[in-house]
Formats: structure tokens, sequence, C-alpha cells
């Protein structure tokens, strides 16, 4: 029985060598899969990990930081006990303050978990201290300069670079503890505001129950503000959604790969269908047949995942790095995980496997008799043909051949013309989203600024005077350029209290208009004192049936009572920020003593600045410190938000098309096999048409409308479905101001590329 | 008297396609001893393939009864039995030879004993045997797309006499072949039959190859609707082709079975 089994495996591979390039197909096929899936993995693996030690280092080696309301100092009983926690396996403490006037200044403890705060590396003691590069900037200093500080002369040892999203981007300073406080004139050398905590993974479970450290910290000292530095919930988003994006590219590999395997062993069974039928006949049971194939579809697999798995092996770290070079995905040097790169091998081997065996079993289920009735006479089921007269009349005579032609062997190649529309889906999705994406995000940034060079914003607890909103206005006056300024959220006297959009107003100079994107000015706004200027929402005007050089009667306890306008500029409704732009008039309508009464509507300030980008950076960091850090101030500069969408951006483009060229070189080769056999397939029917008098030419014809019809409908097909899917997933969901349109450049660009290679078949044609 | 190695009762094989039923058999009855030819003839659709194919093991039919070797078998067409009885007890010939283009010609006859699990001494001895005896030992390792049609259908002979079946089953083996080669082949059949006696059913439209055999039986519209035993006198083929000019001449009642 084992020797029967033996010489089956051994007509399996007479098979395979005999179909040369079905094999090479298949071959190729798999090994592109399991070297994608285990590149994709490793990539995958450094990108998490590289995150994970982005944000670890981001956040610091220490798991709480503890403050107290309002910046108050610690008592030492307080200290003691955090430090002896049971659960606290690392103690550090710290004194942060705005108090200097050169720069926010921070007095540590000089040990790692301060370190891993403020992301310095040198030891500060004595006169040694480290400053941030923002300081650096505003006063141009660096390494090994000195510094004085309240008359102070301190040694710079080291310049840190202020990181993305971190909370030390205004001018700061480090030094040793004892320095701050003897500058500052504190006697009492522990006197801290912070302490930073490291503690033991268990201190955090049970928290649903009550249980752990931040509970009881919280519950034992109320006053207390404990910050859980773990790693939160953006950041599990971040991996989430990175994890998901491999995964769908690992299922897209697959699938293609799949249908383009599928497809491959189906040809065999076609081709081999008869020699089953004969096997069948001559006594051989299916179980044999099946012996026969899975043998081809065992070794094939094999030798396809053992080179993968080998070639990923020696080129994975060249190839990964190479990659990370040019889109910037991960720090350092690849890492190969090894364990994983055999286990993505092994399990690729064996999904390939049972991929086959079901099309196996589907496919070469054949009784001898249904394989002899397609050939014996009188038996043949009676199909019928279509007959194509349309096709005829419009396109001519080769081309209804070639449909004719094409369309007896459609279910056949209907798989790969399913491939060729997954792959053709594939492209046009992953790149019109990237496009769109990106544009989105362009339209974002750019409203986010309003065309400008950059956003400030100040939110203040404690209300803001109009005269301070002017002081702030004249400071930025050199930076301001076309920006414009925004001050308070202040009430107005609607009759609808329940209408926000009519019942708050904003104020701002209005002796230039904002130059906001998409507005319309009144011709004659010039003729409007300032004072009388008002600028609306196109919205909210319309909903109050108000149009340019209109009448507006506003009534607010700010004006001291009801007053008229003229309506000197609308706002497109398009922006983002509706409210914001509802109403604006001139602040000097606002009473001061109405506008000095404490209250929350004067608790914001906000600045679009257009100018030297520079220049606008130092003003804004000055800002920065003289607000401190009780008073939230939010700033962008548009280059610097831009940069890091570009940045990931090309991260991604070039991710999605590494993974289409990849796929479209297997399935390059795998069409060109299939076209080549429809081909070959009606050699005898052109050798008729030859005979009953059609010319070479006519006939070379008829080849290629029958090759790029059936490319062209998979494209088709493809397009279609990627129209449809990225309508589907991007109208109203993230993209909601960037029009979905066809990107008939990258369906041109596919069609080019099928076209090109579609001329490989060339020798085949010629010999018709 | 020779033994009777099959008998057919009453056969019927009716194929639907689509909306229409289309009556292949209707009632088919014949049997063949032990060492005899019988040719079966008919025109084109007159069920004689369909009744080979049955015989075969290939289909089953609708109604009737096949005794092979006196052993009734109700599940003669049905698998897994099939398969057996095709392994066992069959071999067949097929007009177009059937051979698997990708092996070579001991690969093709050996495949039956390949399949039967035999060990490979005795799998190869038996193959030249059978190469020798059809002629063509000399071509063994060749591939088959490299003979000549009568040579591939003596390699298809080969195949099938391998596994030493009790019933030879041919449909149209000189199908596909010029007249002398035919005649090469239908000598070697009188050569298996008189040295082996074999028992075979040839499936022929051709007058000349069923003068070859023992007996005829006409088949029209799927029934038995004559019978001739060849005199070997040389009036054999004219006698054939006169009954078979009658066979379409024939209308009406259903005639008698034999």
């Amino acid at each position: 029985m084992r020797s029967g089994k033996r010489k089956m495996f051994r007509m399996g591979m007479t098979f395979l060598w005999k179909s040369k390039m079905l094999t090479f197909s298949a071959f190729l096929s798999i090994f592109v899969a399991c070297f994608l899936s285990i590149s994709m993995f490793q990539l995958s693996s450094n990108v998490e990990t590289s995150i994970v030690a982005g944000l670890e280092a981001k956040k610091g080696v220490f798991d709480l930081k503890i403050t107290k309301d309002e910046g108050e100092t610690f008592q030492n009983e307080e200290l003691k006990e955090l430090e002896q926690d049971k659960d606290v396996t690392g103690y550090s403490i710290g004194y942060q303050t705005d108090e200097l006037s050169e720069a926010f200044a921070a007095g540590v403890s000089d040990d790692a978990i301060n370190k891993s705060l403020y992301k310095y590396t040198k030891d500060v003691s004595g006169n040694r201290i480290v400053i941030n590069d923002s300081l650096a900037r505003r006063d141009n200093k660096s390494t090994g300069d000195s510094y004085l500080i309240a008359g102070k002369k301190f040694q710079i040892i080291e310049v840190i670079k202020t990181v993305s999203g971190s909370d030390y981007t205004m001018p700061m300073v480090v030094m040793e503890l004892s320095q701050l406080h003897q500058l500052l004139g504190h006697n009492d050398p522990a006197h801290v505001n912070y302490i930073l905590l490291q503690c033991d993974k268990e201190a955090f479970e049970n928290v649903d129950y009550g249980g752990g450290i931040v509970h009881r910290i919280k519950k034992q000292y109320p006053d207390f503000v404990v910050s859980d530095q773990g790693a939160g919930e953006d950041y599990y988003a971040l991996l989430r959604n990175i994890k998901k994006i491999f995964r769908i590219f690992f299922v897209v590999v697959y699938m293609i790969s799949g249908l383009f395997v599928a497809n491959i062993f189906l040809e065999y069974i076609r081709k081999y269908r008869k020699d089953m039928a004969v096997i069948r006949t001559i006594g051989g049971t299916q179980e044999q047949v099946q012996t026969i194939f899975s043998s081809m579809s065992f070794v094939i697999s094999g030798c396809a995942c053992l080179a993968g798995a080998m070639f990923s092996a020696l080129v994975s770290g060249i190839t990964l790095n190479w990659f990370n070079e040019k889109v910037q995905l991960f720090e350092g040097s690849a890492a190969i995980n090894w364990k994983m790169l055999w286990f993505i091998a092994v399990f690729v081997f064996v999904l390939f496997n049972v991929l086959i065996g079901i099309v196996f079993s589907f496919g070469q289920n054949v009784l001898p008799i249904q394989v002899f009735e397609e050939t014996s006479s009188g038996l043949k089921k009676s199909s019928k043909a279509h007959r194509f007269q349309l096709v005829r009349k419009m396109f001519g005579k080769e081309m209804y051949f070639a449909m004719k032609f094409m369309s007896s062997k459609l279910r056949q190649n209907f798989m790969m013309i399913v491939i060729i529309a997954l792959i053709t889906a594939l492209a046009y999705t992953g790149q019109a989203s990237l496009k769109l994406l990106k544009a989105n995000d362009n339209w974002y940034n750019y409203n986010l600024v309003q065309g400008k060079t950059a956003k400030a914003e100040i939110y203040n607890d404690k209300p803001m005077s109009v005269s301070y909103a002017k002081k702030i206005y004249h400071r930025f006056q050199p930076v301001i350029g076309k920006g414009y300024m925004l001050y308070g959220t202040f009430g107005l006297n609607s009759e609808d209290e329940y209408d926000s959009d009519l019942n708050r107003f904003k104020v701002s100079d209005l002796e230039t208009l904002p130059q906001l994107l998409n507005v319309s000015i009144w011709k004659n706004y010039k003729t409007v004192p300032k004072t009388k200027r008002v600028v609306m929402n196109e919205t909210v005007a319309s909903q109050c049936g108000y149009q340019l050089g209109d009448k507006v009667t506003l009534e607010s306890d700010y004006f001291g009572g009801s007053r008229d306008f003229v309506l000197v500029e609308l706002i497109n409704g398009k922006t983002n920020w509706n409210d914001e732009y509802n109403i604006i008039v001139d602040w000097d309508n606002l009473s001061e003593k109405a506008a000095s009464e404490d209250n929350t509507d004067r608790d914001y300030i906000g600045l679009w600045l257009d100018g030297d980008k520079e220049l606008i950076r130092d003003k804004i960091q000055e800002l920065q410190i003289e607000l401190g850090s009780d008073t939230s101030f939010e700033w962008c500069i548009y280059d610097d938000v831009m940069e890091e969408s570009v940045r990931i951006c090309r991260q991604w483009t070039t991710s999605l098309h590494v993974v289409l060229v990849m796929l479209l070189i297997v399935s390059g080769i795998g069409l060109l096999n299939s076209a080549n056999g429809m081909l070959l397939a009606k050699e005898k029917e052109y050798r008729i048409l030859r005979m009953l008098g059609e010319t070479k030419k006519s006939v070379h014809k008829i080849c290629w409308f029958q090759v790029w019809s059936y490319m062209l409908s998979g494209v088709v097909l493809g397009a279609l479905l990627g129209m449809i899917i990225v309508y589907g997933i991007w109208k109203g969901n993230v993209i909601t101001n960037t029009p979905i349109t066809v990107e008939w450049e990258y369906l041109i660009g596919i069609v080019m590329y099928l076209f090109g290679v579609s001329f490989v078949l060339y020798p085949t044609v010629r010999k018709m | 008297m020779s033994e009777t190695i099959l008998e057919v009762n009453n056969i019927h094989k009716s194929y639907t396609t689509g909306k229409e039923s289309f009556e292949a058999l209707r009632g088919v009855s014949l049997s063949l001893e032990q060492g005899e030819m019988l040719a079966v003839m008919g025109s084109s659709g007159s069920g004689k393939s369909t009744l080979l194919h049955i015989l075969g093991a290939m289909d089953a039919a609708d109604e009737g009864e096949i005794r092979l070797n006196g052993e009734l078998r109700k599940d003669y067409g049905t698998e897994p039995a099939a398969t057996r009885i095709r392994a066992e007890q069959i071999g067949f010939i097929f007009q177009d030879f059937n051979l698997i283009q990708d092996l070579t010609v001991e690969e093709n006859v050996a495949l039956p004993l390949m399949l039967a699990g035999e060990k490979n001494r005795v799998i190869w001895e038996k193959t030249d045997q059978m190469l020798e005896k059809v002629g063509i030992l000399d071509k063994k390792k060749n591939a088959v797309t490299e003979l000549s049609g009568g040579q591939r259908q003596r390699v298809a002979i080969a195949r099938a006499l391998i596994t030493e079946p009790k019933l030879l089953l041919a449909d149209e083996p000189t199908g596909n072949l010029d007249y002398n080669t035919s005649i090469e082949i239908m000598q070697l059949f009188l050569e298996l039959q008189q040295e082996k006696d074999h028992s075979i059913i040839i499936v022929t439209h051709d007058a000349m190859v069923a003068a070859y055999t023992d007996r005829i039986l006409f088949l029209h519209d799927g029934l038995v609707r004559d019978e001739y035993r060849c005199q070997k006198n040389g009036n054999d083929m004219d006698r054939i082709v006169d009954k078979f000019k009658m066979l379409s001449l024939k209308k009406g009642r259903i005639g008698r079975n034999v």
C-alpha cells in the first residue's frame, strides 16, 4: 500500500515537472505570499516595538506623577509615606516653577526617573544645567556655554531636543533641586511640588473593584492629583489601528495569493481531468487520484514556503532596513523574530494545502463517464451560445470572434479575472484612500490655521480683560500679517435662549476684516465705521434672513442694550468651527465695565498669525513662559504640522506600493500564463479561420482583442469595486470636505501596466 | 461448453438534458462466452457506446441485470464497487487511446499495477511481458507522444490486459487508425483471444473490424435488432454490410433480443 502511495507521489512529481509554467506560477505565488507575510509581520512587529519604545521614552520610566492642587508643595510626612508605600519600587521628586524670569525651571533630584521625564542624559549638579532647544534657540545658547539665571552663572552641559507632543515646549532649564531653591530663596530644600513613582505591576490590578495604588492614594489624600502615566487609550488605539492595517494587508495578500493558487490548481485539474478519468477507468480510486494531487500541492507549497522562509531569513533584515530608510516607520535597525518567521512559514504551508485540498475535492471529483460524455457524440448537454451579433456590428468581426472565443472559456478564466479585479480594487482603493486622506488632512490643517502661518489659542480660567486682549494683539502685530484675532465669547440677549448660534458673539479689531478662507465681503464695507461692522457665519445669516449690507440689530448687556450693525462679511459655512465665527463685532463696542466683570466669557483669545514662522515661534514661546502652566495655551505652526503629515503619508504610500508591486509581479506571471493558455486553447480555431481565408493580421487582431478584453474586464470590475469601496468607506466618515472623485490616473496606470505586460504574449500570438 | 462470462438482461438507460429525456437503451440483453469475441454494431446514436460504458462499470443502468462470471452485481455501475470491478475484472480500450501524455510507454502500461499496489519487481516484469506481446518492447522508454497511432493503440491494449481481466471492452479501437494499422490491431485481438482465451466485446461501425469477431449484435435505437454469427468464409463482410443497411430500414415494434 505504501509503495502504491509512493508511486502516486512519483506520478504527481511527473505532472509537476511536465507543467513547468504552471508549477512555477504556483511556486512563485506561494513563495511571495510567504515572504510578504513574514515581512509584513516583521515590519509590524518592529513598528509596534518602536512605538512602544517611543511611548515608553515619551512617558518616562515612572508610572505615576503626583502633584497637588494649585501647585502646592508636599509635606515631609506625605513624602515619606509615599516613598515607603508597599507598592512603590522607585521614587523621585522635583520642583517646577515659572517664578524665574529667564525660563521655566525644574529643580530635580538627579536620578534616572527625572532624566526620563525631561529626557536629559547627563548629571546635573552644582552649577551644571540642562536647557531645551526652545531656550537654546531663543537665547542663542549651546552645550558648553554659560548661562546667567537670577544673577548666578551656570554651565550648560546638554541641550534637550523638544519632542513633539511634549509638555515642555516652552524655554526651560533643568538644574539640581537645591540650586533652584537657593535661587528662589526657599529655606526648605525638600520643597517639592511633584513626585514620580515607579510601582509594581500588580499595584494597578483590580482597579475597577476599588483596588490598586491609584485608588488608595486618592482616597488617603483627596487633594493629591494623581496622573497615571500608563499608555492610555490613545496608545492602545494607535497600536490597534496599526495592527488592524497590517492585518488587512495580510488578509489581502493571502486572499489574492490564495485565489491565484486556487486558479493555478484548477488549471492543473483542467489539464489532467482526462488523465484522472483514465486512471479511474483502469481501476484507480478517488483516494489515489487525490494522493497524486495532494503530493503536488505538498511539494509545491513545501518548497515555496521553505524558500520564502529562507529568503526572508537572509534578506528580511536588509530589506526592512532599506525600506525603513525610505519610510521611517520605526527607529533603529530591524530586529528579526526568528520564531515567528518559521511559524508563519508553517502557517502559510498549512493554509495553502488546506485551500488546495478544498479546490481538489471539488475539482477532481470526476467520474470517468463525465469526462467521456464531453467527448462522445449525442450525449452533450445543449447550451445556447451567445450570438454577440451586436458586438460584430459595432466593433467588427475581430472583436466578435474574440468575444466568442473568450466566452466559451469564461468559466475557466473567471477566477483570473477576479484576481485582476481584486488587485485593481486594492490598488485603486489604497491609492485613492491615501490621496483622500492626504487631501482631507491638508484641508483640515489648512483650515486649522485658516491658511495662515500659525494659530495660537489661550484658554484661561481667570477672565482676561479687553485691555489685556488688546495688549496681546499689539504684541503680535509685527507677525500678524493677514491674520486676525478673536476674543471672548460674549452673550447676546437672544429671543431664543436655546439657539446657541444666536446668543453668543466674539470680538475682534474689525478695522481690518478677518481674512479667513471662503469669505464674502460687502463692497461698501469701508463706508461703515468699524464699530458698526458685524461679521457673520453664512448659515446664521441665512437663518436670520440677513444679506451683505443689511442692518443687523443685536442686543447685549455688553453693549449696554440694543445696537445696530451692518453686515459686512459672510463666512462660508464649510469651515469646521462654525460657532467661532457665528457673530463677530468690533471690540470697541464692549464697555470696559461690562467686559471687566468677573465671568467666564472672557476666557478665550485666539490668534491667527501670518508672518515669518520662526519669529512667530519665538513670540509664542515668550508668551507661553509668561502665561505659565496654569493657563492652557495651544499653538501650532502649519509647516510643522504639514511636515509630520507628509512623513506619515509617505510611509503609508510606500508601504502600499511595495505590497502592490509584489502582487503585480506575481499576478503578472499568472495572468500571462492564463492568457497564454487561453490563446493556445483556441489554436485549432485560429487555424480554421486561416484556412477559410482570414488574414494573419486579422487573426492576430482577434488574439489581442481576446487578451485585452480578458484583462480589461478584470480592470473594469476592479475599478467599480474600488470606487464603491472608497465611496462606502470614506463618504461622511473622516473625509468630510474633500470631494470623492474617480481617480482616472490610477486606473489608466493599471491598464497601461497590463497592456505592457500583455506584449510578452507576442511570440504566442505570432504563432497563430 | 464454454463458460458464460457475461450475462446482460433488459438493460435500460435514459439521459435527461434540460427538459428533454432521451432513452439510449430500451431493454438490451446479451451474453458472452469465455473466449468469445463479440462485436456490437450500430449507427451513431444507437446506444452502443452507452452499452459499453455500462458494461465497463463507468455508468450505471437505470434498470436491468448484469452478471459477471455468474455473479449478479446489483452495484455494478455504482461507486465504490464500480472502481473495484474496473480494477480487477475489466480492461478498457478507447478509440482515442487515452494514454497519459506525461508518462512513458512502460509507465502507461504499468499504471493499473501501480494503482493496485503491486511490487516493483512484479510490475516491471509484467510490463515487459505485455509490451513484448503487443510488439513494442523497444519503445518502452519513449514518451507516448512519439508513437504512431497504431503503436499508441498497442500500448492501450497492453495497459488494458496487464491486470489479466476477465473481460476486455474496446470502443471503436480502430476508429482513429488507417486500414493497414486497423488490420494489425485486429490481428492482435485475435491472437489474444486464441492464446489467452480473452473474452472481448468490440463496439464498431466498421464491417471489416466486425468480420474478425465471432458474433455480431446489431443495435438500433436502443435495442438489439439483429445478430450474425461469422462464418469465417470470406463472405462475412458482405453479409454484415447488408444487415447493417437493413438496420436503418427497420421501424416500429421492438425487435428480437439475443
